[in-house]
């Protein structure tokens, strides 16, 4: 049977494809016409002792070596004046309004802050909400001459959407960690590159996709593609979870993805982890007043 | 309309019961018990003018069943599917005495969610919270039944809904939010000094 939710990801997986060949044409065109190439000289040289095979990986590590020399050309400018650069990521409608309310109460002005909000395709009212809350900031802090610095809301492709056919999760889940790259390494566009390169922290609160986030940005850090100054993470396990930590949060646990794990209810407070209670309308006063 | 009339209006303060069932989800077994006899009855008796509900994906359904239901001098019934932004209707069901005229402190009844709940709270009113039992895994029992024993708002079970209004009319609970808790990490700065304690 299919569905239309089956008909919209194959769909999303194949306009992807389409977008990537469209997007890239100059690199596959290059890649193929140098494979071209250097598959002829070998014929035409006709050596016995070069088969196609070690061209190829020839090929395959100079490209990779081209690309991690890239990056960490990109890593020498995150040494500058310090900034502040927070990466937060939310799921669906209840874990972004927590995420708004936390950051709403908590928020202090910093000198060149950015944040980077970061939201699911399909959830077009976490994108409103998120948007009204910057509305909201900037209007309070121009109220008390502050500066509230600068936002981008970024989305990213679900790994599994609820329902899908299980056949096709590894063709999302694909999509979804190069949306996740994307979004960890590309800097935003609002201020210049080299003071904002990579997140300072990483903030997330329970969706699925947060965990995959927090892999990726460990397998960065782990590979050197990220200094281990940046890219630091905090999980706040959800108000709503008062007796049992969510799957979301056992996994994050379990393979020790983050540097603060912090949880909410003192039912589930041990040596792991850090409690703060009702952390969520913490501050009770916010250092900005709410109303102006 | 007569003066008297304008006069009588002017008197009987507006007093408002919103009903919120969030944006995913439908919730069709509260909105036909904020639709049945029995419950308009009591808001009628515990002086309500209006009902607000916010239908999401079940819009058309509700404008189903309340037909049976309008009658003259009735509490009036107003509904929606979904906003953006709800303030103004928590705004409507708070106390307050403002461009939109003096308000009598009504009553919200929401769905459990937790996003609902704490946007709720936010305001001068009473909260309800009923857990869908449909939504099986995201712990709307477990979160009405904590808030409840913290004092923050009523836990309103189907079938006893109207029970719960009542209750709530009466019943004084805990401001919010609840104060710094000693012993707990980040209760000065929130997350955001969480945030600080790590950024490079």
């Amino acid at each position: 049977m299919t569905t239309n939710r089956d008909q919209a990801v194959q769909f999303a997986i194949g306009s992807s494809i389409l977008d990537f060949i469209r997007d890239e044409i100059i690199l596959v065109t290059l890649l193929v016409t140098a494979l071209t190439i250097a598959i002829v000289i070998v014929k035409v040289i006709g050596r016995p002792d070069i088969n196609v095979g070690t061209i190829l990986g020839i090929l395959v590590i100079s490209l990779f070596t081209a690309v991690h020399l890239v990056i960490r050309k990109g890593i020498g400018l995150v040494r500058g004046p310090s900034t502040h650069y927070v990466l937060l990521i939310c799921g669906s409608g209840g874990h972004t309004a927590e995420m708004i309310q936390m950051v709403e109460r908590s928020i202090c002005s910093e000198k060149s802050s950015h944040r980077r909000w970061a939201v699911g395709k399909d959830d077009r009212k976490s994108y409103d909400k998120i948007l009204a809350f910057e509305h909201r900031l900037l209007n309070r802090f121009s109220h008390h001459s502050l500066d509230s610095g600068t936002f981008d809301i970024v989305r990213f492709g679900r790994a599994r959407y609820v329902h899908q056919s299980w056949l096709t999760t590894p063709f999302t889940s694909i999509l979804s960690l190069l949306d996740i790259f994307h979004i960890l390494i590309t800097p935003p566009h609002q201020l210049p590159v080299p003071r904002l390169h990579y997140p300072g922290v990483i903030v997330t609160n329970g969706p699925g996709t947060g965990f995959l986030f927090l892999l990726v940005a460990r397998a960065l850090k782990l590979a050197h593609f990220v200094p281990r100054s940046h890219m630091r993470t905090i999980y706040v396990e959800s108000w709503a979870r008062v007796k049992s930590l969510s799957l979301t949060g056992k996994l994050i646990q379990r393979f020790r993805l983050t540097d603060r794990f912090v949880v909410q209810s003192r039912f589930l407070a041990n040596a792991n982890n850090i409690l703060s209670e009702n952390l969520l309308v913490m501050p009770q006063q916010p250092h900005v007043p709410l109303d102006t | 309309m007569s003066k008297s009339e304008l006069e009588s209006q002017h008197d009987r303060l507006a007093r408002t019961a919103f009903v919120t069932i969030g944006a995913t989800a439908g919730f069709r077994s509260l909105l036909q018990e904020v639709v049945s006899a029995r419950f308009l009855t009591t808001l009628k008796s515990l002086n309500y003018t209006d009902l607000v509900v916010q239908c999401g994906p079940d819009l058309e359904y509700f404008e189903t069943i309340r037909l049976d239901h309008t009658q003259k001098d009735a509490v009036r019934i107003t509904a929606f599917s979904y906003a953006p932004d709800l303030s103004k209707y928590f705004m409507q069901a708070s106390r307050g005495d403002d461009d939109n005229g003096k308000r009598d402190c009504g009553v919200i009844i929401s769905h459990a969610g937790s996003g609902s709940i704490i946007e709720a709270l936010e305001f001068d009113s009473k909260l309800v919270a009923v857990p869908n039992p449909e939504l099986m895994d995201n712990h709307q029992l477990e979160i009405a039944e904590e808030m409840e024993s913290q004092g923050f708002l009523i836990h309103g079970k189907l079938g006893s809904v109207t029970e719960a209004v009542e209750r709530a009319d009466t019943a004084s609970l805990r401001k919010w939010p609840p104060g710094p808790s000693p012993g707990s990490a980040y209760q000065k700065g929130g997350l955001w000094e969480a945030i600080n304690e790590l950024m490079p």
